[in-house]
């Protein structure tokens, strides 16, 4: 399974050349909501403990995809500002059949809000 | 006996804001134990720090036994909030 990481300041643009041997692409952007915890905001502000949060990721990927084999994993986590409706996080899944891709898509969610350190530093009001 | 190195302690994320700071210097804690270190940062912060606080070193997380060397450089790492 190949991995491919970047955490960036820029906005998330990910295209893909998919395989002839891939038969699910599964892709997850988790957006920016206007609604934080009752305050209706314009922007969140992430910060990452960069080489650890990408040692992390990695080493999640390759523990996931032992048990749900994928073709290929993209993640693209923002840093800084992102203004609400833009993509703070992308994830793109390239697998021979659904299952494996969303298994694979959605644990790794999981365990991105347990142990990689990226954080919300502030919520900025609208 | 000349005293061990001190570790050095990289504060991370929300909890730099809450600490004033990005680094500290921690005293070796006694047998290189996370019990006395944790302890002795206790004392160095005197405030409340945030629970689940987790150690890291050379980008991965400590397991709960895993012994401090002197000169250590250890991150803090607070609860994440990624994605």
């Amino acid at each position: 399974m190949t991995v491919d990481i970047l955490l960036q300041r820029e906005p998330i643009v990910l295209k893909t050349d998919v395989p002839p041997e891939a038969g699910a692409v599964v892709r997850f952007e988790g957006r920016v909501r206007a609604d934080e915890q009752g305050r209706t905001i314009r922007a969140l502000v992430y910060e990452a403990y960069q080489p650890m949060a990408e040692r992390q990721i990695e080493k999640i990927l390759r523990e996931l995809g032992a048990k749900h084999p994928c073709l290929s994993v993209r993640v693209r986590h923002r840093l800084g500002e992102v203004p609400v409706g833009d993509a703070a996080i992308v994830i793109e899944t390239l697998a021979s059949h659904r299952s494996e891709a969303f298994a694979l898509t959605a644990a790794f969610m999981d365990r991105l809000k347990q142990d990689v350190p990226i954080w919300k530093m502030k919520a900025l009001d609208a | 006996m000349s005293t061990p190195e001190p570790l050095r302690v990289l504060i991370l994320g929300p909890l730099r804001d809450q600490l004033g700071c990005a680094s500290a210097s921690v005293a070796f804690p006694e047998n290189g134990t996370q019990a006395a270190f944790w302890k002795a940062l206790g004392e160095k912060f005197p405030v409340e720090l945030p629970k689940h606080l987790r150690l890291a070193r050379e980008n991965e997380f400590l397991p709960a036994d895993a012994t401090l060397h002197p000169g250590d450089e250890l991150a803090l790492i607070p609860p994440v909030s990624g994605g």
